[in-house]
């Protein structure tokens, strides 16, 4: 296991980037627009549970960011300081309270009955199509499992996984300490190793 | 490290998360411990599994350019803040259409001739004939001395009653002033420059300074606020006078 690599924010491209934009260069914008836009919408979709609402919120987020060109300030990696916008925008929008949070899922609709469990069970002699679908039921499990988890469970795993993001910079989002986010991720793979407890037994044989 | 303890710490050790020295502990703790390297192999599957099947979404086809149509509309400069009387009269005028508002008008002035004419009664039975107090021609007024009745004048009637309200009114006009300042600075100055005032009554400073003086009668304003206190607690000699 490899130790993760802190870089200064002096050293990170994109902080250069935000750095020319601030000097005027629309470009730089655009390229930070671009490279950052998918996992924004991703992060959003995730802490909501809503593709309309997470995209939504992803244009304030970077709005936010041209609004905010001259106040930044290069005190960390250009994406803590986006996720940490996109944070406080996630969080301000739940406390609205307009809407509950709840997964709404693009896949084709998983049944929510009781044995749903006995049937996403990987078959050892399966052939390709049901690798597919395994494939899809494990998707749809993972949903239910990270819908279930407490919002900053759900934020510190998916910013740690998904964006890999150092605990550091998990704690700087959410402002907390780096050892609140260490036992944060380890309750959050609890949850997914025990809720995935057959599929990773099965493929453990 | 007891294999208990161990475990609480592969998730990070797995991260990459942990300092060198527990690190090194850990690594060889693995290689003699089958069931802790285990523990690690099914979280590395765990974490392949969440990566590659969690749920990703791709933004719209028209998430781009609904951005930047709101950029564009963002940078827009906004339109300068109406005053509270102008957009109430504004409001009321688009809110009636053309036959509806002839009438309105005239039942609004026949209120106005009557509360005027009930005012001006009431002024020539309450008021005194003054004499003495009146400005000579070519003499200019200075802010504080009182306005006799009947005298043209733009303080209204019932003000000129009363030299204290007086000195409010023109004191409340100032303020009134002095709160739309950003108004005045941004709309009214540079369409309607400071023509008034003698370039020997400005001084050196700011008349090297354009800048400051286009702000000139506002600062004299304020200058003359700072001496409110003073001007009010000043016995009102004119009031006197107006008694004698």
């Amino acid at each position: 296991m490899e130790q993760k690599e802190q870089i200064a924010p002096h050293e990170d491209p994109d902080v250069q980037l935000m750095l020319r934009f601030q000097r005027g260069s629309q470009e730089a914008f655009q390229q930070l627009f671009q490279k950052y836009t998918p996992s924004v919408v991703n992060f959003a979709f995730h802490f909501l549970g809503n593709r309309a609402r997470a995209e939504e919120i992803t244009q304030e987020v970077f709005l936010q960011v041209y609004r905010w060109q001259q106040r930044y300030e290069p005190k960390a990696k250009f994406s803590t300081w986006l996720f940490k916008i996109a944070h406080n925008h996630c969080l301000n929008e739940v406390r609205k309270g307009e809407y509950r949070v709840t997964v709404e899922s693009i896949s084709p609709k998983e049944d929510s009955d009781g044995d749903e469990r006995e049937r996403e069970l990987p078959d050892t002699h399966h052939d390709k199509g049901e690798d597919v679908l395994a494939a899809k039921q494990a998707s749809a499990r993972i949903t239910k499992i990270l819908r279930r988890l407490p919002e900053t469970q759900r934020t510190a795993l998916t910013l740690s996984r998904l964006e890999g993001l150092s605990y550091q910079e998990v704690a700087e989002v959410l402002g907390v300490t780096e050892k609140a986010v260490k036992s944060l991720v380890f309750r959050a793979t609890q949850s997914l190793k025990d809720g995935l407890k057959d599929i990773v037994d099965a493929y453990d044989l | 490290m007891t294999c208990e303890e161990i475990r609480e710490e592969l998730v990070a050790y797995c991260d990459g998360e942990l300092p060198e020295e527990d690190r090194t502990q850990i690594t060889a703790h693995l290689s003699t411990c089958s069931a802790c390297s285990r523990e690690v192999a099914q979280l590395a599957r765990i974490n392949t599994l969440f990566i590659t099947q969690v749920e990703r979404v791709t933004p719209s086809p028209e998430f781009t350019a609904t951005f930047w149509q709101r950029l564009e509309q963002e940078k827009r400069p906004a339109p300068v803040q109406e005053g509270r009387l102008v957009r109430w009269w504004r409001e009321w005028r688009e809110s009636m259409s053309g036959w509806q508002l002839a009438p309105a008008l005239a039942g609004a002035a026949s209120i106005l001739i009557f509360f005027g004419y009930i005012v001006s009664d009431r002024g020539s039975e309450t008021t005194k004939p003054t004499t003495g107090t009146q400005s000579q021609p070519g003499q200019t007024r200075p802010i504080l001395t009182p306005v006799p009745p009947g005298q043209s004048t733009d303080v209204p009637a019932l003000v000129q009653e009363k030299l204290e309200l007086f000195v409010n009114y023109r004191v409340i006009a100032d303020l009134e002033k002095l709160s739309r300042f950003d108004e005045i600075a941004a709309v009214q100055l540079p369409e309607d420059p400071p023509m008034s005032i003698a370039e020997s009554d400005i001084p050196k400073d700011v008349l090297d300074n354009p800048g400051f003086f286009a702000n000139y009668p506002v600062l004299q304003k304020m200058e003359e606020l700072k001496n409110l206190e003073t001007v009010l607690d000043a016995p009102p000699d004119g009031d006197e006078k107006h008694r004698g």
